[in-house]
């Protein structure tokens, strides 16, 4: 290579040719490269403050979290220490939900087809549901979520994944309140479409298993097509071993009965069809003894001593087992077009259970035949 | 130079294909084609019998199988030594579901002890040909769903 002496390459010899892309593009590729790492850095702060803003404007609640993410390569988010807070039941101190970690993200292959196909889990979700007669402490509308969801563009949520979740349902409705515990609560929701297109002829479906109190343990079954003209769903749930004692404070609010000795067995079939629901709820009593709640009447006395009487009567129904059986039918009508299956999926399972409970811890005859 | 501007476009490549393979993957309950499904035969009582056009509902998993499918679950569990030989009785009992359970704890899945989507694709089965679907519902729903603009 020549050089002048004022160290200028010599302009005689030809300048070798620039291979590959033109400056102006690795200019731009720069440029974009370093818009996207500031997006990157600014876009979680920046969405986190939105979100922050949108969910103080939800009426009634207060919705706040610790941290929000998002992955735009993997099309994902993830939000931390969610709480959903009642404003007028805040004095109680109990979010009507709380969740540790919940994730969610979209299949990059699905967008290909043009569907937007989701993928979601939450960890350690907790749910506090109050009914009470004063309507400032009863917290058990959940946001409709699901409903804003249908609103979207075409929609399905591939799988919903809960873990290690929590539901405690407290009844303030008498003096004294009872308080039913799920806890431990694994589920998934698979196939919840808010089109036909998405649905491609397969129906949504929960499966669930947990523990009742202490000793419960539950299962829950069910296939529903969200996308019909009325509720329609089919589902089975079951409750084994759950010691009657863990019942005490539910069973004397509701009866002033008390539990001294027993398990519970629980088993619930249920269908709807375009908004009416049919099913059966059978408990099954080992070894019940109740007695009078510890201040109750004369009155109750006697009817403890009697519903004693009564169960130790079927007992004997059964024979070599001790056990009190009695199937006690599930029937209603949602006219309500709007109405959501999980909601009143639910609405059924409570009522079967406190049905099935009352009729049989009570020894009042059953109100449908009396199985074997 | 070059490179360091090729680098970030080829881990954002890479990302995206690395996403794909892992996420991309939908358990296959309701996406990608489906064929023909035989009716199931056993079971068929306790189905509710599907409007036209409308997916199938049943009360338990067993009865959204294919015939000879929870014998395939079963087997699968068996392989991997979560139920024992004689429990392939293609009927999905109390042990099966336990054996579920533990194979669902294992790969950190919700352990509900039900056969979902998810869990039969990590046990190696195809779901479209475990679990049951009105086959061409979508087809038989064509007016409908050209008129919601759905199709």
């Amino acid at each position: 290579m020549a050089w002048r002496s004022n160290g200028r390459r010599a302009s005689t010899e030809p300048r070798p040719r620039r291979r590959g892309p033109p400056r102006w593009l690795l200019v731009a590729l720069g440029v974009l490269a370093l818009l996207f790492a500031a997006l990157r850095f600014a876009l979680n702060p920046l969405l986190a403050a939105h979100v922050r803003k949108v969910l103080s404007e939800v009426p009634g609640m207060s919705v706040t979290f610790a941290d929000l993410s998002v992955s735009v390569f993997h099309l994902s988010g993830e939000i931390t220490d969610l709480k959903i807070v009642k404003r007028s039941a805040a004095a109680q101190g109990k979010p009507i939900f709380y969740a540790r970690r919940m994730a969610a993200g979209l299949y990059w292959r699905e967008l290909f087809h043009g569907h937007l196909v989701a993928k979601a889990s939450m960890e350690h979700p907790k749910g506090n549901l109050i009914a009470s007669r004063s309507r400032s402490e009863q917290q058990t509308e959940l946001p409709d979520i699901a409903d804003k969801l249908k609103r979207l563009a075409p929609f399905k949520l591939d799988r919903i994944e809960v873990k290690d979740g929590e539901l405690t349902f407290t009844d303030a409705t008498e003096a004294e309140r009872a308080e039913l515990w799920l806890h431990g609560v694994e589920a998934t929701v698979e196939n919840f479409a808010t089109r036909p297109a998405l649905q491609r002829g397969a129906p949504t479906v929960l499966a669930l298993s947990g523990s009742l109190q202490r000793s419960g343990r539950v299962s829950l079954y069910a296939s529903a097509d969200p996308l019909a003209k009325g509720l329609t769903f089919a589902g089975q749930a079951r409750l084994t071993g759950l010691r009657l004692v863990e019942l005490a404070s539910f069973l004397s609010a509701k009866s002033d009965l008390e539990p001294a000795s027993g398990t519970l067995d629980l088993s619930a079939r249920f269908e709807a069809r375009r908004g009416r629901i049919d099913g059966a709820v059978r408990p099954v009593l080992k070894r019940p003894e109740v007695k009078a709640r510890q201040g109750a009447g004369l009155f109750k006395r006697l009817e403890a001593a009697v519903a004693d009487q009564a169960l130790h009567v079927f007992s004997d129904r059964v024979p070599g087992r001790d056990a009190v059986a009695t199937t006690i039918p599930i029937r209603g009508v949602v006219n309500d077009p709007k109405a959501q299956v999980w909601p009143t999926l639910f609405g059924v399972l409570r009522n079967a259970f406190v049905a099935g409970l009352m009729n049989s811890v009570a020894g009042l005859g059953p109100r449908a035949e009396a199985d074997r | 130079m070059r490179r360091a501007f090729l680098l970030p476009a080829a881990a954002v490549a890479l990302a995206a294909c690395l996403h794909t393979r892992h996420v991309g993957e939908p358990a296959a309950g309701g996406d990608g084609e489906r064929g023909a499904r035989t009716p199931a035969a056993r079971g068929a009582g306790r189905r509710v019998p599907p409007a036209p056009g409308r997916p199938p509902l049943a009360p338990s998993p067993q009865a959204l199988l294919t015939p000879g499918a929870a014998r395939k679950i079963q087997q699968a569990l068996a392989s991997r030594g979560l139920l024992e030989g004689e429990s392939t009785t293609g009927k999905l009992d109390r042990k099966t579901s336990a054996a579920l359970r533990r194979f669902q704890e294992q790969e950190g899945l919700a352990a509900t002890g039900a056969p979902d989507h998810e869990t039969v694709s990590r046990l190696g089965l195809d779901p479209q040909q475990v679990f049951r679907v009105t086959p061409g519902a979508d087809e038989q729903r064509l007016p409908e769903l050209e008129r919601k603009g759905e199709k």
